[in-house]
């Protein structure tokens, strides 16, 4: 992993956004997750934040509100936009740079998990979120660089640039926070990885 | 028509309204699934008793419409002719002037309503057939105009934002009213709505509601449907059967910037705020004035 001392994912819904703020919070637990996890980043000691997006998405903005409330909120940050062509180029970036940077990936599973999700009711969608489940909080980067995105695409999955941009960076970490759930029918996951500590002689 | 005569603001079956008119089109669903009344007048026979209360309760026009706006199971063109066309006939028959709306996207039902006496298209989905509006050219028929966003008929949003909803709302009405028009449909006939909730979230339709004059300052007629929608029930934080008190503070705000046409499930509640917004503003007297004056 080089340069980089954590990766945390987060979901990107508007929901995270001031701008959308409501008197209740219906994002108030996803929120304190996203918290923890970057709270588990604090402890690696970053000096800098770099957050890989797709371009064009709320990823940035939910990203930096995220931030703002967080325990790495007064760290430099730096944005790097990713496309389907750009993702080796985006992690060997991120990769190379300065030392203690704590990268930060936006992305979501399907956003058609029953009737009353945003993109109403897929039953492909159960299986494909379990498996990218199953494969952030192992990790296996393997399995998530095998993700469709096609299906990703059918299913109103807006996570795989950044499960690709994970399965690049995730070799050699371990889940050091996991947290998953879809209250509002999309399903979301907020997790952060760490180097394994120096091998044993 | 006398030819130094002007055109009426709204025509509909042949009457003419004003700007300062205010038009209460209650809704009759023929579906067993829409998300307020649940299959309440799924029955034709209920449907057709509904038709009779409304139509007392002072509705100025009815909606008709078979297929309920969220996704779910999929309704093909012959089902919702099924559900609506023999309705319209039925209607039609037994109400000679009442205006008759459909609420459909789809130019066949378009064809099929307007054969069976319907005056009005009322596409809630922004166009999404272009062959609607030759349909309603070619009846005679009025049309709605809605801005969608351009999503897919009965789909959610998700995670649409604008820069400026209203600017949006006022490009697209403008060019599918000039595409109406266009297509044969006079002015008089074409109706524009900013279609609260479709393809927008609950901000969205809020900033609509505050700029609806913009909407109103374009000079077209301007329909609103706010009826018991999730923008009511979550600004005030209730489920849908307990949404009306909203709704129609929502209808008075409305009809202060001069919306003309009222798409509802409660008509007499609505009627009353339409009048009384009507007598606040001028626009009509007082029903009957003596506290004071003897």
């Amino acid at each position: 992993m080089s340069s980089i001392t954590a990766v945390t994912l987060i979901p990107k819904p508007l929901l995270l956004l001031p701008a959308y703020a409501s008197l209740a919070d219906p994002a108030a637990e996803l929120r304190a997750h996203c918290h923890a996890a970057l709270a588990q980043v604090a402890g690696a000691g970053p000096e800098q934040v770099t957050v890989i997006a797709e371009q064009a998405s709320p990823g940035f903005r939910v990203a930096a509100a995220v931030l703002a409330d967080s325990a790495l909120a007064d760290l430099p940050v730096r944005e790097l936009p990713v496309t389907e062509q750009t993702i080796d180029a985006v992690v060997a970036e991120v990769t190379a740079a300065a030392a203690g940077t704590a990268l930060l990936v936006t992305g979501d599973g399907s956003a058609r998990r029953d009737p009353k999700a945003p993109g109403h009711f897929d039953p492909r969608a159960a299986a494909f979120d379990a498996e990218v489940c199953r494969a952030l909080a192992a990790p296996d980067p393997a399995a998530l660089a095998a993700l469709d995105a096609g299906t990703a695409r059918e299913l109103l999955a807006a996570g795989w640039l950044g499960w690709q941009v994970l399965a690049r960076v995730l070799p050699d970490t371990r889940t050091a926070y996991w947290w998953a759930d879809d209250p509002f029918g999309v399903q979301y996951a907020v997790a952060t990885w760490l180097p394994h500590p120096t091998p044993k002689p | 028509m006398r030819p130094d005569t002007q055109p009426p603001f709204l025509e509909l079956r042949g009457r003419g309204f004003a700007p300062t008119d205010r038009l209460v089109m209650a809704i009759i669903n023929r579906t067993p699934d829409s998300f307020y009344d649940q299959g309440r007048t799924w029955a034709e026979d209920v449907a057709f008793q509904r038709v009779a209360e409304v139509v007392e309760q002072g509705a100025d026009l009815i909606d008709i419409g078979g297929i309920k706006a969220a996704p779910g199971e999929e309704i093909d063109v012959a089902e919702e002719c099924r559900r609506v066309v023999p309705f319209v006939a039925r209607v039609r028959q037994a109400y000679p002037d009442l205006i008759i709306s459909v609420d459909t996207w789809r130019h066949e039902v378009g064809r099929a309503v307007c054969d069976a006496g319907a005056d009005l298209l009322n596409d809630a989905w922004g166009g999404a057939d272009p062959q609607l509006v030759e349909v309603a050219a070619e009846f005679g028929a009025a049309v709605v105009c809605t801005h969608t966003g351009g999503v897919t008929p009965r789909t959610r949003p998700h995670r649409v934002e604008f820069d400026d909803v209203v600017a949006a709302a006022l490009d697209s009405l403008q060019a599918q009213a000039a595409r109406a028009e266009a297509a044969g449909v006079p002015a008089r006939r074409v109706i524009i709505d900013p279609a609260h909730d479709f393809g927008k979230n609950s901000f969205h339709s809020l900033e609509l509601t505050r700029r609806l004059d913009e909407l109103a300052a374009l000079g077209r007629p301007l329909l609103v449907s706010l009826s018991n929608k999730d923008f009511v029930g979550e600004a005030l934080d209730r489920p849908v059967k307990q949404r009306v008190v909203g709704t129609l503070a929502t209808t008075a705000i409305s009809a202060w910037q001069g919306a003309q046409i009222y798409r509802v499930h409660e008509v007499a509640e609505t009627r009353q705020v339409l009048d009384m917004v009507s007598v606040i503003r001028g626009e009509r007297l007082p029903a009957r004035a003596v506290r004071g004056l003897a």
